[in-house]
Parts: structure tokens; C-alpha cells; sequence
């Protein structure tokens, strides 16, 4: 397959033209919205977590419900849609452990002199402290096909930033 | 600028040297003078007869993809042809033409009141210059027939 072909690949085209948790959750406890105004793609996540009591005898917080509207390109549009599928039911640590993950591993694969570089073995050896099953790096391997599209890198990562600006919402400037 | 500079005094050069700082940009004019002759020479009327040729025919070729919706058909039409193409979001238009080794912009083109006004949050623009052909025509109006088989739409 040609880059193009990756970049567009069936898994992304699907995601597209059927973007899941595509909503505005009525109930939601943690919001954001993301903009890129260069391009116009523009991102709105609600997410509702809830606590729950976790293994170790405390409570943890995890999403129990996700809506993810992306306006804009098909690539933006898929990143939202298998962004809000892997992170419904995670917890809210391993959500931003993820979205770290998934950031870093495109960093990782764009950083000069990695054009070579393997995108399974990049997911590897961040897994750990990722969070991500075998099944998550098979689902984010499309998603890192933009490493060779330079200017069209913010169009995957703006929801992902969305989510974690949700989870994590920065200190007022 | 400068005649001679001191630690607590300075003398300066004379005007108009005097209000010109540094070395200036001396290739840029020189450049700019033979880029004058070299346009005057082939001739500013031909120049835009060519183009307006080739707006035209883009325009006639590409209105009639289907899909293809213009986006300004204003007339007189002078070097660009704006357009948004039915369920395909004008970068990802872009970056599959850009692998033909068609070079177009997409976006807002910094006039986001001209998008609010047709109702598109983006589109794709198409420029010509005295150095297109027709063939260019031909090959931007073929790669876009192929847009939406590579989106599967």
C-alpha cells in the first residue's frame, strides 16, 4: 500500500464515515473543546466519570460514558471516534497514561532520523507505562500512519489533546 | 548611516545615506528589476489573457465533476478557482492531491467572513500563473475524479 493508502486506510475511513460516541453527553461531569484554526477542525469531548471503589481499597475514577464531536477532516474525525472508544471504561489515570502514550509514540515516530523507525516497536516499549494491550496498539497503528504527513499531524492529535485538556484541564493562562 | 562613532558622540552620513541602516538588500533589487523586465517582456495583457484562459477551462472542467461545487464564479475571474468537493473536507483533498504532485491550498485562505458567506468551513483553491499549462488543468481535474475513490465515498 502506498502512504496514501495507509493514511486512508479502511480502519480510518470507517471511523469517519462512522464516527462512534459522535454526542453531547446531556450528564456530563468533564468537558473540553480543541480548535485548530489553521484548518478549521474544531473538537468537543463530554466525558461522566464516576468513582468506584478499586483494588487497593480506594476509589478511583473512570469514564463510564464518552461523547466525542469532531468537525472537520476524516483524519481528525477517526482520531476522535478511536480515541473515545479506547478510552470508555478506562480509568482516568490510565486514560491520560494513554493519551500520553499515543502522543509520545507520534512524537517518537516523527523526531528526525526515525523515519525508519517500527510504529509496533515504538507502541512497545511505551506499553508499560501506556497502558495499552496488543488490541490498543493494533487500533492506534492506523492512527500513527500520519507520521508521514507532516501537516496534518494536529488534524490526529487535536482530539486526543481534547481529552486529556478534559481530563486534566490546564491552569488558566 | 553612520560617519564616525564614538563612545558619547556620533556624526552621520549625509541624507538620504543617512537614513538608511546596515547593508540593503541589494540582490532583492537587482532581483526585482530583472524579474520587471522579464514580465514586461512577455507582457502583462498576455499574462492575463493566459490565465484568465486557464481559470476558464478549469472552471467549465471542474464544475462539471460531480460533487464539485464552486466556490466564487464571479466574473471577471483573476487566477484562482475555489472549490469544495461534496462529503470530502478540503485537507483531505489536499493531501491526496499533493501525492499526484498537485500543489493546492486548503483552508479558510485567512477570509473566514468569505466562508461563513457560502456556508463552508473550508475549501480548496487552485491558482494559476503564467507558468501553467493546460495540462496542469487537466491533471488537477483528473485527480480530483479520483479523490473519492481513495476516500471510498
Amino acid at each position: 500500500m502506498s502512504e496514501l493508502e495507509q493514511l486512508y486506510q479502511d480502519a480510518i475511513l470507517d471511523h469517519h464515515r462512522a464516527p462512534r460516541n459522535a454526542r453531547a453527553l446531556a450528564d456530563a461531569s468533564h468537558s473540553a473543546e480543541g480548535n485548530n484554526p489553521l484548518c478549521g477542525d474544531r473538537v468537543r469531548v463530554t466525558l461522566r466519570l464516576e468513582a468506584a471503589p478499586d483494588s487497593a481499597g480506594g476509589l478511583e475514577s473512570s469514564i463510564v460514558a464518552v461523547g466525542c464531536e469532531a468537525r472537520g477532516c476524516a483524519l481528525c474525525r477517526a482520531s476522535g471516534s478511536i480515541a473515545s472508544e479506547l478510552l470508555l471504561g478506562r480509568s482516568r489515570a490510565a486514560s491520560v497514561a494513554l493519551i500520553d502514550g499515543f502522543l509520545a509514540a507520534l512524537a517518537q515516530l516523527t523526531a528526525p532520523g526515525n523515519s525508519a523507525a517500527d510504529a509496533l516497536d515504538v507502541l512497545g516499549a511505551l506499553e508499560p507505562s501506556a497502558g495499552m494491550s496488543a488490541e490498543v496498539q493494533r487500533q492506534l497503528l492506523p492512527l500513527l500512519e500520519v507520521r508521514h504527513f507532516p501537516s496534518r499531524r494536529r488534524c490526529s492529535t487535536l482530539p486526543w489533546e481534547t481529552f486529556r485538556d478534559a481530563l486534566h484541564p490546564r491552569p488558566e493562562a | 548611516m553612520v560617519d564616525v562613532v564614538e563612545a558619547e558622540r556620533s556624526s552621520y552620513a549625509r541624507l538620504p545615506e543617512r537614513l538608511e541602516a546596515g547593508t540593503p538588500n541589494l540582490a532583492g533589487a537587482a532581483g526585482l528589476a530583472r524579474a520587471i523586465e522579464y514580465v514586461e517582456a512577455i507582457g502583462l495583457e498576455r499574462i492575463l489573457e493566459h490565465e484568465r484562459a486557464l481559470v476558464a477551462h478549469a472552471r467549465a472542467e471542474l464544475g462539471a465533476v460531480p460533487g464539485v461545487r464552486l466556490i466564487g464564479t464571479a466574473e471577471p475571474a483573476l487566477g484562482v478557482v475555489s472549490f469544495v468537493l461534496d462529503g470530502v473536507h478540503a485537507h483531505d483533498v489536499s493531501t491526496i492531491l499533493d501525492r499526484s504532485g498537485i500543489a493546492v491550498r486548503a483552508g479558510h485562505h485567512c477570509a473566514q467572513p468569505v466562508m461563513q458567506h457560502f456556508g463552508v468551513a473550508a475549501t480548496v483553491r487552485a491558482s494559476f500563473a503564467l507558468y501553467n499549462t493546460e495540462s496542469d488543468v487537466t491533471a488537477l481535474v483528473s485527480a480530483v475524479r479520483e479523490v473519492r475513490e481513495v476516500m471510498g465515498a
